[in-house]
């Protein structure tokens, strides 16, 4: 899957193309629009991520430039300056979603997941450990075929710790990703723990011998990857 | 002396009904008065006339034709009384000649008369001739003058201010149409720069002072809106830089889970940053009018899915809640995501300080209004606190994490959408917040 990060502060670039490169991500950076627009012009991308605030031009303009080079390409806009009309205008242009700074990397890569998804139609395999099987397309959680009663918020935390086995994710990244950023002041409260605590009552109905959810003490969680296959 | 606060037509119409009024009184004061000068100046002149013919007749026909030794005094009325001639004898002691008043007895009635008195010499014999015309007429002219000078002068004044009602506002619409206009704009990029049509030249001056002046604010606002967009750049560009650095240093796991702590701990903290600026930012763009409020809005409806999102925090902290909504639609123009970001906050709010009881959420019907009340059983808010409860860093308690800006943006959206919004809280009785929402048909 190749990526172009279209991104002006090279500092944030570098941190984007370090993490999605991990994810298996292969990615080129281009830290003006002129970089960018010749790299469109060279490389079939599947996805662009473009910060519209770019010191050389409206990124904006780029999008144009994009769909008439590769129709194909998901994109998703990335802004600082937030503004309502850029948002708008960004979606009728046909971006595939939009990210305001500062984001979480974990909630880029989710979101990156779900444009991949809805471009390449369904995916063919849900997540599996142990005995059970999450299912993005359904949206649902089975043990053996059965389905888990799990709550919309419980079966999204479980959802992004799955996405990101290998990961600890803090409680601001789950916060923030189940709850939004509606200018939450208390962004490391103690919610989280109270609907893992449910998650983990939840899956020991099932197997009660492991324990598929890793407390990091004073951070927040980590999938139990040993666990995983 | 304080002034009368009137609109610009009423006080021209007082101003021009005094002046009318004034000179109305003079009129009705001055005319009769000077009429009546002027016919007994008439009168006099009748008088001497009189007296000429009389002396004529004296002269030709002799005194004797008037005065006999018997009869020492002749008088002389016409039918209807309103003139007479005397002549009598007279000592010789006083001599006459003057023009004066005088009330006679005519018929049981007093009539004032008008009277010159005039002495003659004829042969050493002295004569008074006395000649009156009788006042009435003058008297009754003068009544008649009085009535109906103020008569007309009443219908004068009411044809004239129905008159002044309409010509003014004819002539002040354009004022009017002024101000309409420049009230009908939300913000100067959304003013009306078309000229109204005037043909008065204040107007016209009025008019093109306010468009430059618009065109001002304008500019300023746009650059205004312009600099907030490059802060919001320059700021939150530096934090993404050190988030995702953070971020990496978790979740890559090469530091020992000892140090973890220390990391998250400076992302927290960077967290708040994040929230402070996009606070700001949203308080500045709602002051800029940057939100279009043209979305059709339930209350209701906002209040619910709110409650909903939070609905596993309540669970959580084991809170009960209570929802009694009697008020009917509540609809309004607005932005529906503020909204729900003002009922989150609060809501959320309610949530944090309360321990133990739970929420209470309202709505109630108050004439056009909807009252919606959010009420908890928490700790309350201590009552110095209270005053600067809305204002920016005015936070009413830090313990909790909050740094006073949540409120000042709740503040600024219920501003932003008209609606009322006021608190009632003290230490141990919890808080209920009042929200005043104004329905829309």
């Amino acid at each position: 899957m190749r990526v172009l990060i279209v991104e002006d502060e090279k500092g944030l670039a570098k941190e984007i193309e370090g993490f999605l490169r991990k994810e298996g991500f292969n990615c080129d950076l281009a830290h003006t629009g002129q970089q960018a627009s010749r790299l469109l012009a060279e490389n079939p991308y599947d996805l662009v991520l473009l910060d519209i605030g770019l010191p050389d031009m409206n990124g904006l303009d780029l999008v144009d430039e994009l769909r008439y080079i590769n129709e194909e390409a998901s994109l998703i806009i990335v802004t600082a300056r937030g503004e309502i009309e850029d948002k708008v205008k960004g979606f009728n242009l046909g971006a595939d979603d939009y990210l305001a700074k500062p984001f979480s990397l974990v909630e880029l890569h989710l979101r990156m997941q779900a444009v991949i998804r809805r471009r390449f139609g369904t995916n063919p395999n849900g997540i599996t450990f142990g005995d059970f099987l999450l299912d993005p397309n359904a949206k649902v959680l089975l043990n053996k075929g059965v389905s888990v009663d799990l709550t919309k918020k419980e079966y999204d935390i479980l959802y992004y710790l799955l996405l990101n086995r290998k990961r600890i994710l803090d409680r601001m990244q789950l916060t923030e990703h189940i709850w939004g950023d509606f200018f939450e002041d208390d962004l490391d409260s103690n919610y989280i723990d109270v609907h893992i605590k449910n998650i983990r009552k939840k899956l020991a109905k099932y197997d009660s011998g492991t324990d598929w959810i890793k407390t990091v003490r004073g951070v927040g969680y980590r999938f139990n990857d040993e666990w995983a296959i | 002396m304080k002034a009368i606060r009137l609109k610009l037509k009423d006080k021209l119409i007082m101003v021009n009904l005094l002046v009318k009024l004034a000179i109305m009184a003079v009129i009705v004061l001055v005319v009769p008065t000077v009429a009546i000068k002027f016919s007994i100046n008439q009168t006099d002149e009748n008088l001497i006339r009189k007296l000429d013919n009389t002396l004529a007749m004296i002269d030709s026909m002799g005194i004797e034709a008037f005065l006999t030794e018997e009869d020492q005094a002749f008088g002389s009325y016409n039918i209807l009384k309103e003139e007479y001639v005397s002549l009598e004898k007279m000592e010789a002691d006083t001599l006459l000649n003057y023009i004066g008043f005088s009330e006679r007895i005519v018929d049981n009635s007093i009539v004032d008369y008008r009277t010159l008195n005039y002495s003659i010499e004829i042969d050493n014999n002295y004569y008074l001739i006395e000649i009156g015309e009788s006042l009435e007429t003058i008297f009754a002219l003068e009544r008649q003058l009085r009535r109906y000078a103020l008569i007309f002068m009443l219908m004068l004044i009411v044809v004239t201010i129905v008159l002044e009602f309409f010509s003014i506002t004819t002539l002040l619409r354009p004022l009017d149409r002024i101000v309409a206009n420049i009230k009908s704009s939300r913000s100067p990029s959304s003013f009306n720069y078309d000229k109204v049509p005037t043909s008065t030249t204040d107007f016209e001056y009025l008019q093109e002072t306010i468009h430059s002046q618009m065109r001002r604010i304008e500019k300023a606002f746009n650059s205004e809106r312009e600099y907030i967009s490059d802060v919001s750049h320059e700021l939150l560009t530096p934090i993404s830089v050190i988030q995702s650095k953070l971020e990496n240093m978790i979740s890559e796991g090469n530091l020992p889970e000892s140090e973890l702590p220390r990391v998250f701990e400076a992302r927290k903290m960077l967290g708040r940053l994040t929230v402070m600026v996009r606070t700001l930012l949203t308080l500045s763009r709602i002051e800029n009018d940057e939100y279009p409020l043209k979305e059709r809005v339930d209350i209701g409806e906002i209040v619910e899915n709110v409650l909903e999102e939070l609905s596993d925090r309540l669970e959580a902290k084991a809170l009960s809640l209570k929802v009694d909504w009697k008020a009917p639609a509540t609809k309004i123009s607005g932005n529906r995501q503020l909204l729900f970001n003002m009922f989150y906050n609060l809501v959320n709010n309610a949530i944090k300080f309360t321990v133990k009881g739970g929420i209470t959420v309202t709505a109630e019907e108050k004439e056009d209004k909807t009252v919606v009340t959010i009420e908890d059983t928490g700790k309350g808010i201590q009552a110095d606190r209270l005053e600067g409860l809305f204002t920016r860093f005015g936070a009413h308690d830090t313990d909790g994490g909050g740094y006073g800006l949540g409120l000042a943006l709740v503040k600024k959206i219920c501003d932003y959408h008209s609606i009322l919004i006021s608190v009632e809280s003290a230490p141990g009785m919890g808080t209920k917040f009042f929200l005043e929402v104004k329905r829309e048909e």
